[in-house]
Parts: C-alpha cells; sequence; structure tokens
C-alpha cells in the first residue's frame, strides 16, 4: 500500500510543479492579440482558400486590424454582408467590391463530346493530362478528373456522374478560385457579375480550327465569328478559332446566344432581356 | 553458371516480373521503307526542332529536316526521299499531337532509296585517325538521342560541361530489364562488333584513361557471349554479367551494379564520374560516325501473347504506328491496350494513329490477362513497397500526400527522386495504385 501513496505522491508533486512552470511560462511569454481579431475571424468563413490574398483566415483578420482602412482588403467568402460587420467591427467605412464567379469555359459532357475515353485510372485530372488520348479526343476540355470538386472549399462545385463534368452552385460560389488554380486545363474563369446582368460565357476552351473542333464535340466553338458580327456592344472577340467575352462591355442581352450555330455561349442565371433562351 | 561467384547487382531491392521474352532469340527483320512518313520535330527532350524545309520540297534520304535548338535539342532527318507534304501538328500515338513534318515518296523516290541501300559503303574505314571533334559533331548533326527511351542528346552527355567532375567510366546499358523487351538483345546478338565499335568512339569522344563496363542481364546469355567475343580486343571494354533484377537499367542501379557508387538526391550520374549510354544508341553513334548516317530508323520490339508476327524489327522512324502492325499482321482481337515501351514503364498509346519515334523502343499489344486490373482495397502497412522501391521512398505515404495535394510533405518525403518505375504498384498486395499517385506528387511538387 506504501508504494502506492508515493507513487500518488510524487506524480502529484510532479503535476503541481510542472502546472506552476507552464503558469509561469504562459504569463511571461503572453502575446497580447487584438480582441477583433477574434472577433473578425468569426465573421470569415474560416476555409483559408487564399482568395484575399493572404495565407488565411487569421492572416487576413490580422491585416485587417492592422491597416488603417479596408483598401484592397476584400473576403470573397464573406461577401459584401460579412464585410460590412467586419467594417462596423474595425469602425471603418465599408468597401464595395464586384462578386465574382466561376465559370467552366468547356461543356464537353459525356452526351456532348464525340469522341470519348475511358479512363481504367486513379481519379485526378493531372494523371489523366499526361495519359495517352485516343485520336480526336478533345485535349482542350474538360479531362473529367474531378480535381476542381476537390479543391472547392465551399462546397460550390459537385460532381456530375451523368455529365462527368463538375457543375458549379452558383449561390455557393464566392469565385476565391481555388479550383482554377487544380484545373490543369485552365478551363475555370472567375469573372466578375454585375447583379442585373446575368453572365453570359463562352463554354469551350477549343482552340482547334472549326472542322477539327466540330468533329471533337457537338457544342464546340468552331470560331466562325458569327457572335462577334451580331454583338452590338463590340464585346466579343475572335482569335486563335475561339471566342472571348469582354465582362466589361457586355451587357447580358443574350444575342450571341442565339446566334451561336453550335451553342458554344451559354448565359448563367437570369436574362434579363425576355427572349426565349435555356439558362443552365 | 557457378553459384559462388559474387552475383552483380544493384541491392536487394526490386521485383522480378515475368520475364514474357517472347521474341527472344529472333532475328530482326527489316520493314520495308514506307511511301508516307511523318516525322515529329519533338524527338528528344528539350525544345523542338525548327523545320528547315518548306512544304513542296524535295528531300533526299537522310536529309536534314529538322535543326536543333539549344543543347538538348535534336536535328531530326528524313528516312525517305521524297515531297514534303506539310509542315504543322501531326497526330501522336499518345493523342496529344505535336509539330511534325509530312513526306512522301514517289516511285522514282522509292526506286532511288532501295538502290541506295545497295550501294552503301562506309565513309571512314580508320576510326583512329577521327578526332574527338569529329566525332561529337557526326553524332550531333546525326540526331542521336538516348535510345532507352529518355531521349536526351547523346552529343550533350559526351561532352560534359567543364565543371562538372572528371569522367572514369563510361557504362553502357544492356541490361533490357523490362518484360517483353528484347530489342537490345537482338542488336547486340547479332550487331556486337558494330556496337563495340561505336562504344569505342564513344570512349575515343570521351578522353584517353576512360574505361568502359557494359552491363548484361544473366537472361541474355547469347548476347553477353557475343558481346564478349566482339570486344576480347579491347582492353578498355569489359562485358559484365548481372543477376536478373527490375529496374536495372536504371541509371543510378546500374552505377550502383557495376561501380558500387551511389548517385545522390537530384544529382547526375557525373556527379560520380560516371557516364551511362544505351546499348542502341552505341550503336546509331556506329552509324553515323563510320556509315555517316543520321539516327533514322531504330530496332523495335512489336510483340504480344497473341500477336502471330511478335519479333524485333528495324522500323524508320516516322513510320505511321498502323501501317506498321497492319503490314505485320492484324492487331488481335483480344488486345485491349497497346503500349509503347516496356510494360513496367512504357505507356498505353492512345490509339493507332501517330507514327514511330527515336525514342519508341516496343509496341506491346496486351490482352485482359495481361493488363488486370485489381480491385483497390485499403493499405494494411505490409511495407512490401517500401522494401522494393528501389530509390529506398515510402511509396505508400508519398501517394497519399499525393492524394491529399500536400506539396511541401510530398517534398520533405522526396518525391522528385521517384523515377516511376512501378515496383511498388506492382508488389502492393492491397492493389493500390501508388505508381499513378506518386506521378501526380510529382507534378504537385513541380508546381509553383
Amino acid at each position: 500500500m506504501e508504494e502506492q501513496y508515493l507513487a500518488m505522491i510524487v506524480l502529484g508533486v510532479v503535476g503541481l510543479a510542472s502546472a506552476l512552470v507552464l503558469y509561469l511560462v504562459a504569463k511571461k511569454f503572453n502575446v497580447k492579440e487584438d480582441a477583433r481579431i477574434a472577433e473578425i475571424e468569426e465573421i470569415l468563413p474560416g476555409a483559408n482558400c487564399g482568395a484575399c490574398g493572404r495565407k488565411g483566415c487569421h492572416d487576413f483578420a490580422v491585416e485587417c486590424c492592422k491597416s488603417g482602412s479596408l483598401d484592397g482588403l476584400y473576403c470573397p467568402g464573406a461577401g459584401a454582408e460579412g464585410m460590412k460587420q467586419i467594417a462596423s467591427v474595425l469602425g471603418l467605412a465599408a468597401k464595395d467590391a464586384q462578386t465574382k464567379k466561376a465559370f467552366v469555359r468547356c461543356n464537353g459532357t459525356k452526351c456532348n463530346r464525340l469522341v470519348g475515353r475511358n479512363l481504367d485510372t486513379i481519379k485526378s485530372c493531372i494523371s489523366a493530362k499526361t495519359l495517352a488520348m485516343p485520336a480526336g479526343y478533345c485535349t482542350w476540355g474538360c479531362l473529367g478528373g474531378g480535381d476542381c470538386v476537390k479543391a472547392c472549399p465551399f462546397d460550390a462545385m459537385t460532381w456530375d456522374e451523368d455529365a462527368q463534368m463538375p457543375k458549379i452552385t452558383l449561390e455557393k460560389c464566392v469565385g476565391c478560385g481555388a479550383c482554377a488554380e487544380a484545373c490543369p486545363q485552365n478551363l475555370i474563369l472567375i469573372r466578375e457579375i454585375k447583379t442585373e446582368i446575368a453572365p453570359v460565357v463562352v463554354t469551350c476552351s477549343n482552340r482547334e480550327k472549326g472542322g477539327i473542333a466540330r468533329k471533337m464535340c457537338t457544342v464546340a466553338c468552331i470560331g466562325c465569328g458569327k457572335c462577334a458580327r451580331t454583338c452590338q456592344h463590340g464585346a466579343i472577340t475572335v482569335a486563335n478559332n475561339l471566342a472571348t467575352i469582354d465582362p466589361e462591355k457586355c451587357i447580358g442581352c443574350g444575342d450571341c446566344i442565339e446566334g451561336c450555330p453550335t451553342k458554344a455561349i451559354t448565359a448563367f442565371g437570369e436574362i434579363i432581356k425576355t427572349k426565349n433562351i435555356t439558362t443552365v | 553458371m557457378n553459384i559462388f561467384k559474387k552475383t552483380i547487382n544493384f541491392g536487394n531491392k526490386g521485383v522480378h516480373p515475368a520475364e514474357m521474352k517472347l521474341t527472344s532469340g529472333k532475328a530482326i527483320k527489316d520493314i520495308p521503307l514506307p511511301r508516307r512518313v511523318e516525322i515529329s520535330l519533338c524527338q528528344s527532350l528539350g525544345k523542338p526542332a525548327k523545320a528547315v524545309v518548306a512544304v513542296g520540297d524535295h528531300v533526299d534520304r537522310f536529309a536534314l529536316i529538322g535543326e536543333a535548338q539549344g543543347p538538348v535539342s535534336t536535328n531530326v532527318h528524313t528516312p525517305i526521299s521524297g515531297i514534303v507534304k506539310s509542315i504543322g501538328k501531326i497526330e501522336t500515338a499518345d493523342g496529344h499531337g505535336a509539330e511534325g513534318i509530312i513526306i512522301e515518296a514517289s516511285d522514282a523516290d522509292h526506286a532511288s532509296d532501295l538502290q541506295s541501300i545497295c550501294d552503301a559503303t562506309p565513309r571512314v574505314n580508320d576510326i583512329n585517325k577521327l578526332s574527338r571533334e569529329d566525332i561529337l559533331n557526326a553524332i550531333r548533326n546525326a540526331g542521336i538521342v538516348g535510345m532507352g527511351g529518355a531521349t536526351f542528346p547523346t552529343a550533350t552527355k559526351l561532352a560534359p560541361p567543364p565543371s562538372s567532375p572528371y569522367c572514369e567510366y563510361l557504362l553502357i546499358n544492356g541490361a533490357e530489364c523490362e518484360p517483353y523487351l528484347t530489342c537490345d538483345d537482338a542488336i547486340m546478338r547479332e550487331m556486337s562488333v558494330e556496337i563495340i565499335t561505336g562504344i569505342e568512339l564513344m570512349l575515343r569522344a570521351l578522353g584517353e584513361d576512360v574505361k568502359c563496363i557494359v552491363g548484361i542481364e544473366d537472361n541474355k546469355p547469347q548476347a553477353i557471349s557475343q558481346m564478349t567475343i566482339a570486344a576480347r580486343n579491347h582492353s578498355r571494354i569489359s562485358i559484365v554479367a548481372m543477376r536478373t533484377r527490375y529496374p536495372q537499367g536504371g541509371e543510378k542501379m546500374l552505377t550502383k551494379a557495376l561501380v558500387n557508387r551511389e548517385i545522390a538526391s537530384g544529382q547526375l550520374p557525373i556527379s560520380q564520374g560516371v557516364i551511362i549510354h544505351n546499348v542502341s544508341t552505341a550503336l546509331a553513334v556506329y552509324y553515323a560516325v563510320v556509315w555517316g548516317v543520321p539516327l533514322v530508323e531504330r530496332v523495335m520490339t512489336i510483340s504480344g501473347t497473341d500477336f502471330v508476327a511478335s519479333g524485333n524489327y528495324r522500323v524508320p522512324i516516322g513510320t505511321s504506328v498502323k501501317e506498321l502492325i497492319e503490314q505485320l499482321g492484324n492487331v488481335p482481337e483480344t488486345t485491349i491496350k497497346i503500349v509503347n515501351g516496356g510494360t513496367m514503364m512504357g505507356r498505353a498509346i492512345g490509339g493507332l494513329q501517330g507514327s514511330t519515334t527515336k525514342g519508341m523502343s516496343g509496341l506491346l499489344m496486351l490482352n485482359t490477362n495481361e493488363t488486370q486490373i485489381r480491385e483497390t482495397t485499403p493499405c494494411v502497412r505490409c511495407g512490401k513497397c517500401v522494401e522494393v522501391c528501389p530509390m529506398g521512398l515510402e511509396p505508400y505515404l508519398i501517394a497519399r500526400l499525393a492524394e491529399l495535394s500536400r506539396k511541401e510533405d510530398l517534398k520533405a518525403h522526396h518525391v522528385l527522386d521517384c523515377m516511376e518505375c512501378g515496383c511498388c504498384s506492382y508488389s502492393c498486395m492491397a492493389g493500390r495504385r501508388l505508381v499513378d499517385w506518386i506521378k501526380v506528387g510529382k507534378a504537385i511538387a513541380r508546381k509553383n
């Protein structure tokens, strides 16, 4: 019995001594952090996505407290509402910033592609990119590995099994750009969107000549230039057999969508002009 | 063989897959000159060559059509006479496409090519008169690249920068440790004298006191005896039989096996005073220097359990893969995958599009039995992959880190040292796709 008491006493003394040391060290090296940092972190999404240009949410909160104004500090995850809250915590004026969303510049779903590919490999776009592709397979488009879905910290991207393509839920997307960085094909476009204008995007990245592109995919941009001629606002240019839309000039009228012979232009969200256009 | 003799090997690592050398002992057969070739301008590591001909030009056999752009790029020549039909994007076997030149021969061109094969005579009769520069220039102009598959320009490798350590050994890789492939075996059996002359030329280019060791695995006894006979009057060249083990042909493994030196992580063999070349490269050097023939053809193994015409073939570079296989016999119905290279490290091709290149050592037609994809089950931490990894890495861990895209951790576990030999996947009892994920990990680690 005595041995047990001895052990208890020794352990108890060691424990108390350690606690005392820890307490003293914690007192001595205590770092006083601005209380507002914790408050701001509460508002931030905590995804550490890096869209603000900082290492993570904590770094962003520290920066917010340090700098006198919120110039150049914007968290797309928190959004305009969150930034207003942060501004009120800090007693600063909230800056307006435009919302950004991600769009996949490819519509090469399983049924749209004319040449498919049977991948018996691991589910990874990087791996799929290095492997051999059959003749006529579109090497510009979505590889179907789902790296963007894995990279999305906001669950805005989901995998569409039927289409073998990622699907973006625009309500959840904050435009942080994690998916764009993960995509080895550079397919994901992060675009600023204006509240009242539906974003019109060319959903193709194929830079092959029209004839070749058309044999790869039914919805490929063939670079015919009809959209550029149709557009009354000069927003569309065609270079390298591929149309691009300038978001600054586009007003979202949807004329180009109607004109496109291969349905390579898509509008996301609602179209303001009342035309019978299918939206995604 | 004497069982008490110490076996030469790179250590107790690696695997010994079924050899499947279906075509061993088969003589090299010539593929007739094609009437149309599609030659890729990307025949080496580094920049693609620049086309020096225009559409509509008439080019003679062996004429230069693409000029090297920098030290890791290589010259490209045409194996046939004919008219340049187009310069631009051509299809390649991997489906990604590349810059290339298409040349078509008329009847007259074809006839003159056939005549020129009969009339050919050596350009140089006494190799002892050649200087170092003569040899290096001939190799560089002939567009010779490492023919084991890495396609690094040979002339650049033979002239290491002055700051690098002194080269003591030239190691010639005749291991051919990949299953199925027998093209190196075939040339060693049939053209040993030419190979030895090629090695002699390389030694002359490297320096006076450089020694050469040719390493051949002991599953090729005929090749060993032929090479030994051919090298008997050459005091600087020794032929060594090595115990058969995959991946003995890797540069680090070969250095360990033949001269017992270890190349540090991220270093080139020259850091240990060693330069390594393939036997096929030595043969190409011989033809380039002695006959003045550029690298326009190579010996390939075309094989498969169900393929009737399995064998070793001398194939002009630029021959269409489809034509090549169809003139030998149709692709068997059971084939589900065609692999460019060996079964361990080779890559499946996307289809019969594209043409042969300088680095293509074999085309294997594999059936369902040979390409079994096992079900992946959780890792049981048996440590088999760690045991077999010739680079001393931890494949199970690196593969998991790659799945999680952990870049810094991948670098800390030396993912870039992996040479993708595939021993880990081969030995994994859980059927995990280790090497596939490690390849992804390498791409993640290289990303900036």
